[in-house]
């Protein structure tokens, strides 16, 4: 059981988890100004409800950003020389689970060369980590 | 309260302590239990150290009944995995931490079962002892997922850094699990479990350098490895005709489906080796890699050398007669070279990284239905699907060479401030009308109805 209504639009493509509250949590838009845009869609049809809603306190709590570094990554030695910010158990997940403390970006990077940064409130930690974590994983290219 | 009374009044002890579990101080004897004397009676709270009721009602504390139980399973899981006694000391003692840690101090007996596993694996992991999460999950027959999530929050809460899991040390206690030597299946099919694992070490080091291993779960690696080793260390028809269903059959270990293509890509890699070898004349297909498989790990550093040369020149010819310039040095660059081995062609990383970045690269010459058309720069910047990098280079990670289809993004309008106007025409959309509404409850009650019977 889930105590939240979950409604979804079409334009921007987005869920959001409505609570009884008057809390909203707006998940899949593709940039911030999308997140923005269809929050207040939602707010707007919970106003046509005939609930006295109004659209306060918006504020980005994630975001999740994808790339391609195109070449092929050894997770086994990355894993050995950075041991401290890295988890990588092939037995469990296929990717490396690397933590770094500034900023405080959780990075998935797999063998393929494609990496996934999550836990950014801003888009500035996002580039921040990819800058720092791009020349490590060019270390891994050639061996 | 009087400081000065060092006799009990009673019994005339002079054993008399001071007892400061309650609000009230007192001084009591140890020896009648009467109170000698106390202090002021208060009803309000003086800031004494909160006394709990397990305190207050201990005389002598038990060491608890599960705690006993969890390091006899511990024990006994290392008894059966036949580990050292360091190990388990070790395993005994970060259980009893991780047992009294509050996260794990209110769990399950279950998963108070997984934990003693878990502590056995990494005890095992830190003295060198090749084990797998799949082992310790079979023992305690509980879900790997349970043990792996288990595992992982034991090492943070214990602060424990573990070596990573090295698939090279573990296969050779793996292949002990194959019960093919002579005394378990007919001399032909035999096979000494020395020379099994020596070459089963060597193809899985192959694998490693081919990117076959990384990233990919080890149990089907080592079984395939096992398969082949086995295959090539006597191959007759009798064995190659033998399927790995049959193989596992008569070796007595549960077939892992993985393990199929596994086999599949570690021939490939033996095929692309196997064509390099000066002697060998025949084309050298799946069906025959196997004989030359012997000659292929005996040469497997100076193969690879000539195999990436190879690919490198016919890369530069094509590239030459379609009038490219840049695509053979990109895939020099991904080349595998662990062992030293330098490409004297070798790009400057600039190049590399402009390469990758651009997405102005020619396309294949046909629409290659594995290519997925996802954009390494962004969703929206180009219609075209990024050409597969892996698929120009000799050696690359399988899921590069064969991605999974993805779907097509819809290019999403990008000027977007967020604060644009919400027609309302847009919202109404999203409503229903108090008939749709009527008409939408009376069916999901009907539906209801028709379940319940």
């Amino acid at each position: 059981r889930f105590a939240a209504v979950i409604m979804r639009i079409r334009e921007p493509r987005t869920t959001a988890l409505i609570f009884s509250s008057g809390k909203m949590v707006c998940t899949g838009a593709k940039s911030e100004e999308h997140s923005r845009l269809a929050a207040r869609k939602y707010a707007r049809v919970v106003q046509k409800l005939g609930f006295p809603a109004r659209f306060t306190d918006f504020k980005i709590q994630n975001m999740v950003a994808s790339c391609d570094v195109c070449f092929p990554i050894r997770l086994e030695g990355l894993v050995l020389t950075h041991q401290q910010f890295s988890s990588y158990e092939p037995e469990l997940f296929p990717g490396l689970i690397y933590r770094m403390v500034k900023p405080r970006i959780v990075l998935l990077i797999f063998v393929s060369g494609k990496v996934v940064l999550t836990g950014a409130k801003e888009r500035a930690e996002i580039y921040d980590a990819f800058e720092n974590i791009y020349p490590i994983l060019k270390g891994f290219r050639k061996q | 309260m009087s400081a000065s009374v060092t006799r009990c009044p009673g019994c005339g002890s002079s054993n008399i302590v001071d007892d400061d579990l309650y609000c009230q101080a007192q001084r009591v004897c140890v020896d009648c239990g009467s109170v000698v004397s106390e202090g002021v009676l208060t009803d309000d709270w003086t800031g004494d150290t909160e006394i709990s009721y397990s305190r207050t009602t201990a005389v002598a504390r038990k060491p608890c009944l599960n705690l006993i139980k969890g390091l006899q399973r511990v024990k006994a899981i290392c008894r059966i995995l036949r580990v050292n006694s360091e190990i388990e000391n070790h395993s005994q003692t970060y259980y009893t931490q991780a047992y009294q840690h509050e996260a794990f101090i209110r769990v399950s007996l279950q998963k108070k079962e997984v934990l003693a596993g878990c502590c056995v694996l990494v005890s095992c992991r830190l003295l060198n002892w090749p084990i797998t999460m799949g082992t310790i999950s079979c023992l305690l027959d509980a879900d790997p997922v349970v043990v792996g999530a288990v595992y992982q929050e034991m090492i943070k809460i214990l602060n424990i850094k573990a070596p990573v899991f090295i698939i090279n040390d573990v296969i050779e206690a793996h292949s002990q699990e194959y019960k093919i030597s002579s005394l378990h299946v007919p001399e032909e099919l035999a096979e000494n479990s020395r020379d099994l694992t020596k070459r089963a070490v060597a193809l899985v080091e192959l694998a490693a350098d081919t990117w076959i291993v990384t990233g990919r779960h080890p149990t089907p690696i080592m079984m395939a490895s096992i398969y082949l080793s086995w295959q090539s260390l006597k191959p007759n028809k009798h064995r190659l005709k033998l399927t790995l269903d049959k193989f596992c059959q008569m070796a007595k270990v549960n077939k892992l489906k993985p393990a199929m293509k596994r086999i599949a890509e570690m021939k490939e890699v033996l095929c692309k080796l196997g064509r390099e070898i000066p002697w060998v004349r025949e084309a050298v297909t799946p069906d025959n890699v196997m004989q030359q498989v012997e000659d292929i790990l005996n040469y497997r550093f100076a193969l690879l050398r000539r195999a990436l040369r190879t690919h490198e020149e016919t890369l530069q010819t094509e590239s030459e007669a379609s009038g490219q310039d840049s695509v053979p040095e990109e895939a020099a660059s991904s080349q595998v070279s662990e062992h030293g081995e330098q490409n004297s062609n070798a790009p400057t990383a600039e190049e590399c990284e402009l390469n990758a970045g651009s997405v102005q690269r020619p396309r294949d010459g046909n629409d290659d239905p594995h290519t997925e058309p996802d954009g390494n720069t962004g969703g929206g910047e180009s219609q075209a699907p990024a050409p597969n990098w892996g698929k120009r280079v000799l050696f690359a990670p399988p899921c590069v060479v064969h991605p999974k289809r993805r779907r097509v993004e819809r290019p999403e309008c990008k000027d977007v401030t967020g604060d644009e106007e919400i027609s309302d025409s847009e919202i109404d959309s999203y409503i229903r009308t108090p008939r749709e509404a009527r008409e939408f409850a009376l069916t999901q009650k009907m539906l209801s109805e028709s379940e319940k019977t």
